[in-house]
């Protein structure tokens, strides 16, 4: 059983290795580090709002952990990984969710650090939202092309996120709206779970879907992971 | 002229060109339009696109780039008939030219919707133009060394967030954070020029380092990283290419019952004023008026130096109005100010303060008069201060115009007689 365990544990080794997980919690030490001596930093973004807003760089890089975590799903072998099935898709989730995880945390002490403790709530529904739409971009324009819708919402956060006629953030800045903000609250879950449902969205469950729902008996073609 | 159009044909970038565009446009339009029509307002619009663009020039240069170290394009280009780096080049000058291509477009629609408007200073709309250009181009030669020295896989990600990491610390320092582009804030195109040189620089530094045939590989990562730094260092160092302007020689006048004075990039806002200055005629003539008004940062009464600080000059100056985005309620409030200050100029700032605060109620009235008492008026302010505004809309808003001039006159005279000291 010892051994078992112990191979089991290389397995998952040799897979971070060849998804390059240590470079991606490299990258996410990086980004803590940056946190800690940038994150009280305002930036004086463009915005629409009238004036300009000054946004807290911590509370906008939090879009960094989720995408990295997503960019551990990418692979140039992924072809080939796929005809293990089950196994690798099982090593990827763990892989997945040890790397947000890990960079979460780096990503959340950093900002205690830079900005106090009270800042956690705030970060840790923001870093939820930042990975269901990372998993969500992954899975629209391929893996390795994850940071892209992060990057769109990021940049109408930034430009359209202040209401200056109320002098308020609007409600769905969900990295700036207080934790009692309901709406942004369920604006956070509904990304997350966007992305899941994205995540669990795989090739041969649209095929498998497509034909429980349409009857369709073959399935014509190969299917990728 | 068959490489370059191949290369253009080619490049991955071209599927950038149309989402690029897309939220170019977003950027210009869905915020007030009041920048239609002027020049330096216009030019800082298309600015602002130009500082989302480039995060995603960073982006979609690293991935590009990228692409090709991953697909073997680069190995293939080394046993080539052309030299490596002209194919370098030209892939990265392809790339450039599809996000360009996307910022031109903003840049094309600003001007036609802005020189219909007829007014002056086009030179500062070339100079904001450029500015935006310059962060393009950086940023694209950013993102492309990422996709040649790092893993394809994380190359566009970090280009992408460094790039906005790097925007948010250092952008400021080299006005990189254009939000609006007021008449009063000079663009000096020469320093745009040197600027546009430092690029040029970094992106030479980019392109020889990428390509191995003319850089022997092992200098080629502390090469990039050495000319880069030190084109970054002299991107922040070089002379800002925004400042303050020095009061307009020729500032466009309008002479009526007041003789206002404003930049001339402004003059879409003439017709605001005029229309201001025409319920002067209903203030009752207890109410002194100033004879003449000059915008925010005409009177000279203030000197900026090279750092933006600003320094009060002893002497008398016209007073000033400010008419941001071109809205009445602000030139209304300014003009407002100006008549109480004129008609208590006699009085003594050492006298003893009304409890009542008179002149506030005085000057929220005018304003209210002024702005023509919008129904949704509403003031913002703390304590005594909100009861006295308060005050002087509510004589605004229920008197009729006989009282209301009979009220004015009675804080007049009251504040003169008690709360004055007349020097």
């Amino acid at each position: 059983m010892c051994s078992n365990v112990r191979q089991k544990g290389s397995i998952l080794l040799i897979f971070a290795r060849s998804r390059r997980v240590f470079v991606l919690l490299a990258m996410s030490m990086l980004v803590s580090i940056l946190v800690i001596v940038f994150g009280g930093f305002l930036i004086g973004a463009p915005s629409a709002a009238r004036g300009g807003t000054a946004i807290p760089l911590v509370r906008l890089s939090s879009f960094a952990p989720g995408v990295l975590a997503v960019l551990v799903l990418t692979s140039q072998l992924r072809n080939l990984e796929a005809a293990a099935g089950a196994a690798v898709r099982r090593l990827e989730t763990l892989t997945l969710l040890a790397v947000f995880v890990a960079a979460s945390l780096l990503f959340l002490t950093g900002s205690v650090i830079s900005a106090g403790l009270q800042i956690v709530p705030l970060i840790s529904r923001a870093l939820l939202a930042w990975l269901g739409l990372a998993l969500i971009s992954g899975r629209i324009f391929g893996w390795r092309t994850c940071w892209l819708l992060p990057g769109v919402v990021l940049c109408v956060l930034i430009y359209w996120g202040f209401d200056s006629v109320v002098g308020a953030y609007r409600w769905w800045e969900f990295t700036a709206t207080g934790t009692e903000s309901v709406s942004s609250s369920v604006l956070s879950v509904a990304l997350l779970v966007g992305g899941l449902l994205a995540y669990a969205w795989t090739p041969w469950r649209i095929a498998c879907m497509r034909r429980r729902f349409f009857g369709l008996i073959s399935m014509g073609g190969s299917f990728v992971v | 002229m068959r490489m370059p159009g191949f290369y253009l044909r080619t490049s991955c970038a071209r599927w950038g060109f149309v989402p690029l565009t897309v939220f170019g446009l977003l950027v210009l339009f869905q915020r007030n339009s009041f920048w239609i029509g002027i020049w330096p307002e216009s030019g800082a619009a298309v600015a602002v696109s130009a500082f989302f663009f480039s995060m995603f020039a960073a982006g979609l240069s690293a991935w590009v780039s990228g692409r090709l170290s991953s697909y073997g394009s680069r190995a293939h280009a080394r046993a080539g008939v052309h030299r490596q780096g002209l194919q370098e080049s030209f892939s990265f000058a392809a790339n450039l030219a599809w996000i360009v291509l996307a910022y031109s477009v903003q840049v094309v629609i600003a001007a036609v919707l802005t020189v219909k408007e007829g007014a002056p200073g086009g030179a500062s709309y070339v100079g904001y133009v450029l500015l935006g250009l310059t962060l393009i181009v950086m940023s694209a030669a950013w993102g492309w060394s990422f996709g040649a020295f790092m893993n394809p896989a994380f190359a566009a990600a970090a280009a992408f967030f460094s790039w906005f990491i790097f925007l948010s610390v250092a952008g400021p320092l080299f006005d990189a954070d254009v939000n609006s582009g007021p008449a009063w804030i000079s663009v000096d195109i020469a320093a745009i020029v040197l600027r546009m040189v430092i690029v040029a620089v970094f992106c030479a530094a980019v392109i020889v380092s990428v390509s191995d045939g003319v850089m022997g590989s092992r200098l080629a990562k502390p090469g990039t990283i050495a000319l880069a730094s030190l084109s970054l260092s002299a991107m922040i160092v070089a002379p800002a290419p925004l400042g303050h302007r020095t009061a307009s020689e020729a500032p466009l006048c309008i002479d009526r019952i007041v003789t206002y004075c404003l930049w001339p990039e402004h003059q879409k806002f003439a017709s605001v004023i005029e229309d201001t200055d025409a319920k002067l005629a209903g203030l009752p003539s207890v109410l002194v008026l100033p004879d003449r008004m000059v915008e925010y940062s005409l009177s000279g009464s203030r000197v900026w130096d090279e750092n933006g600080n600003s320094r009060e000059v002893e002497g008398v100056f016209d007073p000033e109005f400010s008419i941001p985005a071109g809205s009445q309620r602000a030139f209304a409030r300014s003009l407002a100010l100006a008549i109480v200050s004129e008609t208590f100029a006699e009085c003594d700032v050492m006298a003893p303060e009304d409890p009542e605060l008179g002149s506030e109620q005085l000057w929220a009235w005018v304003e209210y008069r002024l702005a023509g008492g919008d129904v949704d008026y509403t003031i913002d302010a703390t304590g005594a201060l909100q009861e006295a505004w308060s005050k002087g809309i509510e004589a605004g808003r229920t008197l009729n115009d006989a009282d209301q001039a009979t009220w004015a006159a009675d804080i007049v005279r009251e504040t003169r007689a008690e709360y004055c000291h007349v020097l």
